[in-house]
C-alpha cells in the first residue's frame, strides 16, 4: 500500500512538507502521539533524501511540548540519518523553544532569500541619421541605425545591430562575447564585421553583397541569410 | 551682416584645395565681388603662389594677431582685378601660433570690408582644420573621385556639421569621364550616395591646372579651358545663381572638342 503520511499541503494529525522560499518546512502535527510520530518520520526520510543537494528544512514542532528525550530521538533517527541540513527548530510552546535554545538549536526562521533582481535591460540606441567617417556609436544596450553607417564609421554595441541603410563600416554586435547578438543590415557592404567573439571578413565577391542581411552567431559561426528569402520576399 | 567666410577643405591633401580657393577667389572678384582669399595652412603657405602673388607678401595674418601690424598692411591687393586681396600664412611658423578664437576674430574684422571671405584648409583634421573653420560659416568640400579621397571627405563632413557649419556643399575634383564611364572612377552619383550633400560643382582633370599653379595665374582670370568654365560655375552657384551642371562627354570625344577649341582659339 502506498505510503501518503507526507502530503504537500497538511492536514490533520499527518506530517506535512512545505515549500519555503528558504526551503522546506517539516510540519510535525501537535495531535500525534510520540510513537507515532517517529514511525510516520520513518516513511519521511526516503523523500527528504530526495532534496536537492544543500536545500535546507526547517522542523515547526507546533504547539508540542517536547522533552529533551524527544529531541534527541528526532535528531538521532530522523536528522542524521537523513543527512538533513536543518536550517531551524521552530515551536509555539515555551518550554519546547527553551529546551530547543538551551540544546544549541537555532529557533529563528531564516528569512526568504530575496527575489533575484534582474538588471534593466539597457534601451536601445535610436540613431535617426548616418554615421560618417571618423564617428562611432557605442551602446550597451542593442543600436538602430536609421541611415548608413559609411566606410570608416564604427558601431560597437553589447547587443544587436540594424542598420537600415549601407553597412560599410564596422559593426562589432554583442561585444562582451554575447552568442545571441545579431547584425542587419539593409545593403550589406562590409570589410569586416564582428559578432561575439567571432570576426569575418568579407568582400564584393560574396553572393550577398549589397543585399538585405541577417547575420547571426550559431554553433560559433556567423550565419548570413539574405532576408528577402527570410521574409517570404523574391 | 557682413561678408559670407567660406572655408575651403577636404581632409586628404593634395585634391586641389588651394587650386580651388585661387580660382573661386578670382572668378568671384571678376564679378564684382570684394574678396579675400586666406591661406590658413600656417608652415605650408601656397596660395600665395598659385596666386602669383608671392613676391609682394610682406605681413602674414599671424603678424596681424600678434599686433606686429594693421589689418590692410597685411592684405596683399591683386592688381589683375579689382576688389581681389590675399591674406597670407607664416611660412616660418607652425599651426600652433593660432587659436580658433582668433580665427573668428580676424574673420569678424574682416566681414563688414568683404563680400566673401575664403578659407584655404590644411589638410588633415588637427588643429590646423579646427583653426580654418572656426572663422567660416559655411563649407566647400573638395574631394576627388577616388576612394581615399571621397572617404576623407566624409570625415571632414562630419566634423563641419558637428561644428554648425551649413550649408556644406561639395566639389568633385579630377573628374574623368572616360574613366567613370569605364567603370573605374566613382560617378557623381556614387560620391552623392556617400556624402549625402550638395553638389555645388564638377571640375574635370585638367593640364592647363598645373600650368596655372606653376605660372601663378589661376584659371578663373580669363583662360578658356574646361576646369576654368567650372570654377566659374562654382563661383556663380556661390552668389546664388541658377546655372546648370556641364555635360561630361568621354575622354575620346573630350579630346576632339578640345583639339576643335584650340584649332579655332575659342
Amino acid at each position: 500500500m502506498r505510503d501518503n503520511s507526507v502530503k504537500a499541503k497538511g492536514r490533520p494529525g499527518e506530517i506535512s512538507l512545505k515549500g519555503m522560499g528558504y526551503g522546506l518546512k517539516m510540519l510535525l502535527p501537535d495531535s500525534l502521539p510520540e510513537d507515532e510520530l517517529m514511525e510516520k518520520l520513518k516513511h519521511v526520510l526516503p523523500r527528504t533524501s530526495q532534496l536537492p543537494m544543500g536545500e535546507g528544512i526547517v522542523m515547526d514542532l507546533g504547539l508540542r511540548d517536547c522533552p529533551e528525550e524527544l529531541i534527541l530521538k528526532l535528531l538521532s533517527r530522523v536528522v542524521w540519518p537523513g543527512k538533513l541540513r536543518v536550517l531551524a527548530w521552530l515551536s509555539s510552546h515555551e518550554g519546547t523553544l527553551r529546551r530547543l535554545r538551551d540544546a544549541g538549536l537555532s529557533t529563528k526562521e531564516p528569512a526568504p532569500p530575496a527575489p533575484p533582481v534582474f538588471a534593466p535591460r539597457p534601451h536601445a540606441l535610436i540613431l535617426y541619421q548616418s554615421l560618417r567617417s571618423g564617428q562611432r556609436a557605442d551602446s550597451d544596450g542593442d543600436v538602430v541605425l536609421w541611415g548608413h553607417l559609411n566606410a570608416g564609421a564604427e558601431i560597437s554595441a553589447a547587443g544587436s545591430v540594424i542598420v537600415l541603410g549601407r553597412l560599410k563600416g564596422l559593426v562589432h554586435a554583442g561585444r562582451d562575447e554575447r552568442e545571441d547578438a545579431y547584425v542587419f543590415a539593409g545593403s550589406f557592404e562590409p570589410q569586416q564585421l564582428r559578432v561575439g567573439s567571432k570576426l569575418s571578413f568579407s568582400d564584393a565577391s560574396r553572393e550577398w553583397w549589397q543585399k538585405p542581411v541577417l547575420i547571426t552567431l550559431q554553433d560559433g559561426k556567423l550565419i548570413v541569410r539574405e532576408t528577402a528569402s527570410l521574409m517570404g520576399l523574391s | 551682416m557682413g561678408g559670407r567666410a567660406i572655408v575651403v577643405t577636404s581632409g586628404k591633401g593634395g585634391v586641389g584645395k588651394t587650386t580651388s580657393t585661387a580660382n573661386i577667389a578670382v572668378a568671384l572678384a571678376r564679378a564684382g565681388k570684394k574678396v579675400v582669399a586666406i591661406d590658413a595652412d600656417i608652415g605650408l603657405r601656397n596660395l600665395d603662389v598659385v596666386m602669383g602673388l608671392e613676391n609682394r607678401v610682406v605681413y602674414t595674418f599671424i603678424d596681424v594677431i600678434e599686433e606686429n601690424c594693421k589689418l590692410n598692411q597685411a592684405l596683399v591687393r591683386d592688381k589683375r582685378v579689382d576688389n581681389l586681396f590675399l591674406l597670407p600664412a607664416a611660412q616660418t611658423r607652425t599651426k600652433d601660433a593660432v587659436g580658433p578664437e582668433q580665427m573668428v576674430a580676424l574673420c569678424d574684422q574682416l566681414r563688414p570690408d568683404f563680400d566673401f571671405i575664403l578659407l584655404d584648409c590644411p589638410a588633415g583634421i588637427e588643429g590646423g582644420f579646427k583653426n580654418a573653420s572656426a572663422g567660416a560659416d559655411e563649407a566647400l568640400v573638395v574631394t576627388t573621385p577616388e576612394v581615399p579621397s571621397v572617404r576623407d571627405a566624409d570625415r571632414i563632413i562630419g566634423m563641419l556639421e558637428s561644428m554648425g557649419k551649413s550649408p556644406i556643399r561639395l566639389i568633385i575634383n579630377r573628374f574623368r569621364a572616360n574613366m567613370v564611364q569605364d567603370g573605374d572612377m566613382l560617378d557623381q552619383e556614387d560620391i552623392l550616395d556617400i556624402l549625402s550633400v550638395k553638389l555645388i560643382g564638377i571640375v574635370p582633370e585638367d593640364d592647363s591646372v598645373i600650368k596655372s599653379s606653376n605660372r601663378g595665374e589661376p584659371l578663373t582670370f580669363g583662360y578658356n579651358s574646361p576646369a576654368a568654365q567650372a570654377y566659374s560655375n562654382i563661383a556663380a552657384r556661390l552668389q546664388g545663381q541658377e546655372v546648370p551642371l556641364m555635360k561630361w562627354d568621354t575622354g575620346s570625344s573630350w579630346n576632339l572638342l578640345d583639339g576643335l577649341r584650340r584649332l579655332f582659339r575659342i
